[in-house]
């Protein structure tokens, strides 16, 4: 009896691998969901702070509450400047000092390859004493002086030293300033409010204009420096510790740090001391990972410093130490909404016009010829397609876009034309709805076709474009890059394009023929009866082949890589570069570091990617399944 | 006259008027596939006006191609060829020139599946009559009342013209069908096997209507039931392997067969 | 009078020519965009073939500058030489290809079968088992660089990481598996071909009557002995068609292999004739992506082009074949069914 209970063992244990594997590819599948979700979630959750313990002997640090002025690297710069401000960039040191005209600002350039040095100096009115902040701006070409009062003053640096007073003006009076990591920007401390300013160029022009003010609500009794991470802590005189996180509208209150502080202070980009009125100074530390990025930050118009009005920016990763981190998504779902429609304006036309071709017009044994070859299309690599376009189309599009434009516009009137007369011709030897294909006939009609459609957009460019179609745009405000929307839409639109035939012809072929059968017998028009009998059943499944296409060309990567230029811009030109999300993610997801906020915000694009193309193909399966259920119906 | 008038004079003309509608003449017809260079030989037969002729045979006899010939609708398959001639009246059917879909609308024919559009019941009766031009509303609505009534369907359906077709049974479905075929004022109707699909009360539907029509239609029917060939029909023809074996009144095909191999077919030796 | 007359009438002409009309514009149409479809793959066939032959076939195109010793173009290719951006050439990214989507085969095939096993012989089709088939649905649907940041979050940080603290804590921080590598490749690989082995195999096993599973019941053989001996071996072809539509579909992917563990250069092969063989956790080479690195950086555009034609060529007649080979397959496949009547 051991044999039958050995075989019944093994049905058993069968049936238990095969449940449990599935039910583990679909944990895997629900999981590369939750994942996303669980990588993405702290990017919107409020920063809070978990205590590190209290340095109790330092509580006589009390003293440090009070404002400050500081540089730009946080330490604190006495005012009456004596150490000179080097400026590397330009290989100079700036000293500033009383004079009898006020200030006098002396420039010292040293060239240590020549080893020789030169003065220049310049005065101008005002009290060093009166000084709440004197830096230079990132490039290190503006000498920026702010004084008590609200004054300001810019001076140019020139390469030799030669300083150049510049514009001037005046801001609301204040304490004390502090800087912003980039010095792009500046926040003046007055009584009780933040005003952040920032340095912007108009014409080459550069001046000091209000960004932002941060609400305090109560009043302020201390701020700290900003932190490389662009956050600061201002304690309130009501004891509560807010934490400003520069770019958010709202800063959070970490009210676990109790609320009789007297002031917060950072001691590493996540770590800071707080000092109390009744208890020894204690350490936090912000909790891992949490970066509390609003979805206006992502999705809306953003005002960044140094620029000249809100806009969608990409640009994640630091050029420099303190840059200012740009993390609109809109330029990436733009850039890939728009290849992908314009690569849907490509292959419609030619995928759905040779599905109902193939799928209805054709016999059976023909279309089970040609409907394999054009499916092959399907699964030819992308990078190879990109990669020989990018190499070898490209160049000569642009060289030759008028010639090439004319011969793709004339294409469909002439095949239209050509095929017109070949329909008759069948007709009168007594057929009609089916017809025959004559690649021998047609080839060549097809060259001398293309050559004049050659022809005619060479003659339209010079007539209409003045001689030429790429110097005639950007004069006309339409900037022409090389690997252009059009140029990727166009590849997009050959790799999506056997998608939808594939899918489409299959709707339009599985409407059983004796619907359009019983409309011929009527004696109406093959086309007439594909319109009236098969159209309507066949164009959900249409619609859904449609979106699987589109889904597609929104997550295709390659032609994105090779053929976008990957400038993340804004607009809907068709003339310009783009930059897909799924591009970037190639990009830069191995460069972000694991955890940190590029990473997660990656994470965010490539969740968006995914419930895209989640919701695209639901509602293309749905639409599928309305198809099959009409033909139940029927049958 | 427009083609309201015409088309209610056409069955005026049918109903009051001694209208016979006209024969079809089958002479030396044959038909060739790629697949199969002998699907029709040598076909000879006079199918008179007004009256219902059928066409009995084995599965694969070629009965439905022959049928198909009479409107044509062999043309959609890739490789057909003719030879002979088939002539409606004065329309020679299958010369080359002739407008297939002017033959269309004078050889109405229902398929052996109830095809009807994925529309309302109402469009499906008044499809054809619109794609030959009939727009003004009330003109349709009498075309598609007549044809309703004609094929004994209206009492029926005339609450729910709105519905869609697909929701009626498979019989009222074909009778939809056939109604759909009227519409147009043929002059012949071809039936492929109509009742094949049908529970016996639905068959016995078909059949009356048929019946009914024959006054005014001439009408050729395919079918492998032998006792609806002898029910409805005026004339038989016996198909063998694509030749006519034997034609004649129906009476005289069922009762005593001039041929061996009829006879084999109809007491069902074979087939 | 024969012909009731009412075919001379304007109105119905009018329409009728007016669809007529309609009918041959609409057909010359849509034959036009099918000619366009069909010329468009030709010339891209062509154009690889064309510009990749032509490159292999001339003589020294490159090598003679720098007196590099190959006798053709094609030994340049494959061994590479100091002109092409990729030291290595292309063997060693040939090598990395097969190795890869073997393993990747090995993987996906028993996943895909068992998956497949569920779907069709096992669940009761309830809830659970609508869920798993939606899912595997819009996995097909999922684009693949998707996959890549799924692989390297879960595959290489997760699991990864955690391969590493148990076994390999002694070489931390400098990670072993918790870094993008062969082993995380071919898996991720192997999710996205999943729903091509599953879709192909249930097809197969759908089209075997339920008789043949019920006579071996009769005679008395458990599920599994029915599966083994009876369903899998009719349905074989149909699993290898799955199989061969995933090797030629993950030997063309190249966007998620960026994210887990393509290198433009691997100073070392992942096999290696010594224990242990196979190296899973080495970076490697690729096909698609030497394709890519060469559009992208590599200096020089005189010869890129040859050279890229050439390295496409090589991929896209191993691709097509592979879906040549699975079309046949199914084409014989459809009309064993159709001649035994099933």
């Amino acid at each position: 009896m051991s044999v039958p209970r050995q075989r019944f063992l093994q049905d058993f244990l069968f049936a238990g691998l095969v449940r449990v594997t599935s039910v583990l590819i679909g944990l895997l599948i629900l999981g590369m969901f939750i994942q996303m979700v669980l990588i993405v979630r702290p990017l919107f959750e409020q920063p809070s702070a978990v205590a590190r313990g209290s340095s109790a002997g330092l509580a006589t640090h009390q003293t440090e509450s009070g404002l400050q002025v500081l540089d730009d690297t946080g330490v604190q710069l006495a005012v009456t400047v004596s150490t000179p401000i080097t400026l590397p960039k330009r290989n100079l040191q700036l000293s500033l000092a009383s004079g009898p005209e006020g200030i006098s600002i002396i420039s010292e350039s040293s060239s240590a390859t020549v080893g020789t040095s030169s003065r220049r100096r310049l005065a101008m009115p005002g009290d060093l004493d009166a000084l709440s902040l004197v830096t230079t701006d990132e490039a290190e070409q503006q000498l920026l002086l702010i004084f008590n009062s609200g004054a300001y003053r810019l001076i140019k640096i020139y390469a030799d030293g030669r300083l150049q007073s510049g514009v001037s003006g005046s801001l609301p009076p204040h304490r004390s300033v502090l800087s912003v990591p980039g010095r792009q920007s500046w926040i003046l401390v007055t009584e009780d409010t933040l005003e952040q300013v920032h340095l912007r160029f108009a014409q080459g022009r550069g001046e000091l204009v209000p960004l932002r003010t941060l609400a305090i609500g109560q009043g302020l009794r201390h701020v700290s420096q900003v932190s490389p991470s662009r956050r600061l802590l201002v304690t309130t005189r009501s004891g509560s510790t807010q934490l400003w996180q520069l770019g958010r509208p709202e800063p959070a209150t970490l009210d676990m740090l109790g609320s009789d502080s007297t002031s917060a202070n950072w001691l590493s980009p996540v770590r800071f001391r707080v000092h109390y009125e009744s208890v020894p100074a204690r350490d936090y530390e912000l909790r891992d990972g949490v970066t509390g990025v609003s979805a206006a930050r992502l999705f809306l118009p953003v005002q960044h410093e140094g620029y000249q009005e809100p806009g969608y920016y990409w640009q994640p990763v630091a050029a420099s130490d303190g840059f200012e981190a740009k993390l609109s998504l809109v330029p990436l779902l733009i850039g890939t909404l728009k290849a992908a429609l314009v690569g849907l304006v490509f292959a419609i036309p030619v995928a759905v016009g040779a599905a109902v071709f193939v799928g209805y017009y054709l016999p059976s044994r023909r279309r089970e010829q040609i409907k394999p070859f054009i499916e092959l299309i399907a699964s030819f690599p992308t990078v190879v397609v990109a990669g020989l376009v990018g190499l070898w189309l490209a160049p000569r599009l642009t060289d030759s876009l008028p010639e090439i434009l004319g011969a793709v516009l004339i294409i469909p009137l002439a095949m239209m034309a050509v095929f017109g007369i070949l329909h008759r011709l069948p007709r009168a030897s007594g057929r009609i709805g089916s017809v025959k294909i004559r690649p021998l006939v047609l080839l060549p009609a097809l060259v001398l076709v293309l050559s004049a459609g050659a022809v005619f957009g060479h003659w339209a460019e010079q007539w209409i474009f003045q001689g030429s179609l790429l110097m005639w745009l950007p004069t006309h405000g339409i900037p022409v890059q090389q690997l252009n929307s059009l140029l990727v839409g166009f590849v997009l639109g050959f790799a999506i394009f056997p998608v939808i035939f594939s899918l489409a012809e299959e709707a339009i072929y599985e409407v059983p023929a004796i619907g359009a059968t019983g409309s011929i017998a009527l004696g109406a028009t093959p086309w007439r009866s594909f319109q009236d009998v098969v159209l309507p059943v066949a164009a959900p499944g249409i619609v859904s082949a449609v979106m699987l296409g589109f889904g597609r060309g929104v997550g295709e990567t390659m032609i994105f890589l090779l053929l976008s230029g990957n400038a993340p811009g804004s607009d809907w030109s068709l003339f310009s570069g783009l930059r897909s999300l799924s591009a970037t993610l190639a990009i830069e997801l191995p460069e972000a570091a694991v955890g940190g906020q590029h990473f997660q915000i990656l994470f965010l694009g490539a969740l968006l990617l995914f419930i895209l193309t989640f919701v695209i193909n639901t509602c293309a399966q749905l639409l599928r399944q309305r198809v099959i259920g009409k033909g139940r119906v029927r049958r | 006259m427009d083609h309201r008038e015409a088309l209610i004079a056409a069955s005026n003309n049918r109903a009051n008027l001694n209208y016979v509608a006209p024969g079809i003449e089958v002479q030396g017809l044959s038909l060739t596939y790629p697949d199969e260079p002998n699907a029709l030989i040598d076909i000879n037969l006079s199918i008179p006006g007004g009256e219902v002729t059928a066409v009995i045979g084995p599965s694969g006899c070629g009965k439905s191609t022959l049928l198909r010939c009479f409107n044509r609708m062999n043309d959609m398959l890739e490789g057909c060829q003719y030879s002979g001639s088939i002539t409606l009246g004065d329309l020679n059917i299958l010369d080359p020139m002739t407008d297939v879909t002017l033959l269309r609308r004078r050889v109405g024919m229902v398929f052996q599946q109830p095809n009807p559009f994925p529309m309302s019941i109402y469009d499906n009766v008044a499809y054809g009559p619109r794609i030959g031009g009939l727009r003004r509303r009330r003109d349709l609505d009498e075309v598609v009342e007549n044809a309703l009534r004609l094929a004994a369907l209206w009492d029926e359906v005339k609450g729910q013209l709105g519905k869609n077709a697909t929701v009626l049974s498979l019989g009222q479905q074909q009778r939809l069908v056939i109604a759909r075929a009227i519409a147009v004022q043929p002059e012949v109707l071809l039936m492929d096997e109509p009742a094949s699909s049908l529970d016996p009360i639905s068959t016995l539907r078909i059949e009356e209507l048929i019946y009914e029509l024959k006054q005014s239609y001439t009408i050729v029917i395919v079918t492998h039931n032998m006792q609806q060939a002898a029910r409805v029909s005026d004339r038989t023809a016996f198909l063998n392997q694509g030749q006519v074996v034997e034609y004649d009144a129906t009476d005289k095909i069922f009762t005593n067969p001039s041929q061996r191999a009829t006879e084999d077919y109809i007491t069902g030796r074979y087939g | 009078m024969t012909n009731p007359d009412m075919f001379d009438y304007p109105d119905l002409n009018s329409a009728r020519i007016r669809d007529e009309k309609i009918n041959t514009l609409m057909t010359a149409a849509t034959g036009a965009a099918t000619l366009l479809a069909v010329v468009s793959v030709v010339a891209f066939l062509g154009f690889i073939v064309l510009l990749g032959g032509a490159w292999l076939a001339e003589e020294q195109a490159l090598s003679a500058t720098v007196g590099q010793q190959h006798s053709s173009n094609f030994e340049l290719l494959l061994f590479g030489g100091r002109e092409l951006a990729s030291s290595g050439g292309v063997l060693p990214a040939i090598v990395g290809t097969v190795v890869l989507t073997l393993l990747m085969a090995v993987i996906v095939a028993p996943l895909g079968i068992v998956v497949a096993l569920y779907l069709t012989e096992y669940s009761g089709g309830g809830w659970p088992t609508q869920l798993l088939r939606i899912g595997v649905q819009n996995l097909a649907a999922i684009p693949s660089i998707i996959y890549g940041v799924f692989g390297l979050a879960f595959f290489v940080y997760v699991i990864g990481g955690r391969i590493d603290e148990l076994f390999y804590a002694s070489n931390l921080p400098t990670p072993t598996f918790g870094t993008p590598g062969l082993l995380w490749a071919s898996l991720t690989l192997a999710l996205l071909t999943l729903p091509t082995v599953i879709v192909a195999t249930e097809e197969g096993l759908l089209r075997i009557p339920s008789s043949l599973r019920e006579g071996s019941r009769a005679l008395g053989a458990t599920r599994v002995e029915t599966i083994f001996r009876v369903v899998l071996p009719a349905a074989a072809p149909s699993i290898l068609t799955g199989i061969i539509l995933a090797v030629a579909r993950a030997a063309g992917e190249v966007a998620p292999l960026m994210l887990v563990g393509v290198v433009r250069y691997a100073p070392t092969l992942p096999v290696s004739i010594e224990a242990p063989f196979l190296q899973l956790e080495q970076k490697f080479m690729h096909l698609g992506f030497y394709v890519y690195d060469l559009t992208m950086h590599a200096p020089g555009s005189e010869g890129r082009v040859g050279i890229v034609a050439a390295a496409s060529l090589l991929l896209v007649s191993v691709i097509v074949s592979l879906n040549i080979v699975a079309l046949l397959l199914r084409v014989r496949l459809r009309r064993t069914y159709v001649q035994s009547g099933v």
